[in-house]
């Protein structure tokens, strides 16, 4: 085992079903979801509900009409769990020993689409010479990564990393090696997502991907239910502060849990479709075990990607059982995003979040909606309630369109643990 | 439109971006023409790119070679000075081309 340790000393979240980690965290302890009819947009999309984030730009920019129109809704939901995850760190931002030793790695699985939209609009509507200097720096999937940096004047590895749904993963696992490959002391890292626009809900709709039960937004994220019928989508930020161990001690620092393993691998299958062998899924969770080094039995709580869809949510059961083995049949699984809905970029991190409270506090959120038996997810999944479990490790998968995977395992935090 | 409103104008579209520099009406004492748009009332290239695009939308001119805030350009009355000439050059050339017309 490597030397350097790497701990979570900070986190922020906005989530549809909750505006900051403690509010987070109670939803998914209750089983309380934040999903309903798109109040963002006027346009009839085939599916009209989603995981809205209930707060406008203005507010998320904090009432600053410069910062609100200079940067896009997924950099706001950024700024704003960073500046919640770096208050829990206690971190004193201002006078960094070292500032280039502070990475921020945050990614966004699309970036600004709203306004590639509306400056598009603009485009067509008055030509190239009246697009806003404001679009690049605006919608660039790296800008919130910049934007954080500046914010906290964070001069270390700085970029963000797109991988679809898997990107809040991938940026934390890079992170928590560039940490414990001794590149770096602090990390600001996670993921941000505003997709709820025309387009992403046209798109997304287009591929057939999302739920369409539009009479019933509050049961459409139904993972590893035999009703599951497509994924629903979520606007959301995830902001992790990870540091080294002696860093975080020799401040004093509270610490959340630990980051042991890391594992990521590609399909090289499909543009969309994952390969029906989950051989590479398997893979990555393999690889995260060993990086860990621990046996699957360590594991005690799985999130799993679960983002119910007929195929994922199978698929993933199948490849659990590959990985695990008996012990498949004795962790318990479950999906967030059964009550987040589903935030791409922003998953991995939320989700990350929800596996370190998880071992923390010694509660496994529930996967809600889970009514109707499915003969190919036959695991437990901690149906529709909470359960209170002393797990020591968990495990955090997300896959993403293009075939990424990325899992993490994250550790209750123990002082004297090597 | 003569220069009084121009003046009006062009204050009214810069403070609407650039945030040091007081709205009109907030602070009676303030000497606009004399501010140096670059550096004292933004240092970022951006807010001069969004406001040379608002001004030349309000006014339907262009700033070709010189913008707000550059060297011949450099302070707010100059900015009026520049948008005056080619508002009344444009009237110029319309007076011109109505006169051809009617000969």
């Amino acid at each position: 085992m490597p030397d350097r340790r790497v701990v979570v000393t900070g986190m922020g979240v906005l989530a549809c079903n909750g505006l900051n980690v403690s509010a987070y965290w109670e939803a998914l302890k209750a089983g309380r979801h934040g999903i309903g009819p798109i109040t963002s947009l006027t346009t009839k999309h085939a599916t009209t509900f989603a995981g809205e984030v209930a707060i406008d730009n203005l507010a998320l920019a904090g009432g600053d009409k410069k910062i609100q129109r200079r940067k896009d809704r997924f950099v706001l939901l950024a700024l704003k769990a960073a500046a919640e995850a770096m208050a829990d760190s206690g971190l004193d931002w201002k006078a960094w020993a070292d500032p280039f030793r502070v990475a921020t790695i945050v990614g966004s699985g699309i970036g600004g689409l709203s306004t590639i939209e509306n400056e598009y609009r603009t485009f067509m509507e008055r030509g190239p010479s009246r697009v806003s200097p404001m679009l690049v720096p605006k919608m660039i999937v790296d800008s919130a990564a910049g934007d954080i940096s500046i914010v906290y004047g964070a001069k270390g590895p700085n970029y963000c990393i797109t991988t679809a749904c898997a990107t809040g993963s991938h940026c934390i696992g890079a992170s928590f090696h560039h940490i414990r490959a001794g590149l770096c002391d602090v990390a600001i890292t996670g993921g941000a997502e505003a997709p709820i626009t025309d387009l992403g809900m046209a798109g997304f709709s287009s591929i057939g991907a999302l739920s369409t039960r539009n009479d019933s937004p509050a049961t459409a994220s139904r993972p590893f239910d035999k009703e599951r019928e497509g994924f629903v989508i979520a606007e959301g930020a995830g902001i992790l502060v990870l540091e080294e161990l002696g860093h975080a001690q020799a401040r004093g620092a509270r610490i959340h849990g630990e980051v042991v393993g890391y594992g990521l691998t590609g399909d090289a299958f499909h543009e969309t479709a994952p390969d029906p062998t989950g051989a590479a899924g398997i893979a990555c969770m393999r690889m995260a075990l060993r990086d860990a080094g621990i046996s699957g039995d360590a594991i005690g709580y799985i999130n799993a990607h679960g983002t119910s869809t007929p195929y994922n949510d199978a698929s993933e059961t199948r490849i659990i059982k590959q990985v695990f083995g008996d012990h498949a049949r004795r962790v318990a699984i479950s999906s967030t995003k059964s009550m987040t809905g589903h935030t791409l970029g922003a998953a991995g991190a939320i989700e990350a979040i929800a596996s370190l409270l998880a071992l923390r506090d010694g509660v496994l959120p529930p996967t809600i909606n889970l009514v109707t038996p499915d003969p190919d997810c036959d695991l437990d999944y901690v149906p529709n309630q909470a359960r209170a479990a002393q797990a020591t490790y968990a495990l955090s998968n997300n896959l993403g369109f293009g075939g990424h995977n990325a899992s993490l395992i994250v550790k209750r935090f123990e002082t004297d643990a090597n | 439109m003569d220069r009084k409103r121009i003046r009006e104008e062009v204050i009214e579209i810069l403070a609407n971006k650039l945030h040091n520099l007081p709205r009109r009406g907030d602070d009676d004492s303030f000497d606009y023409d004399s501010q140096v748009l670059v550096p004292t009332i933004t240092k970022d290239p951006l807010d001069i790119q969004e406001v040379s695009m608002d001004l030349e939308d309000a006014f339907g001119v262009n700033f070709e070679d010189v913008l707000p805030g550059d060297p011949g350009m450099e302070t707010i009355a100059k900015v009026v000075d520049y948008v005056e000439a080619r508002l009344l050059r444009r009237a110029k050339a319309a007076t011109a081309a109505a006169d051809d017309a009617d000969d």
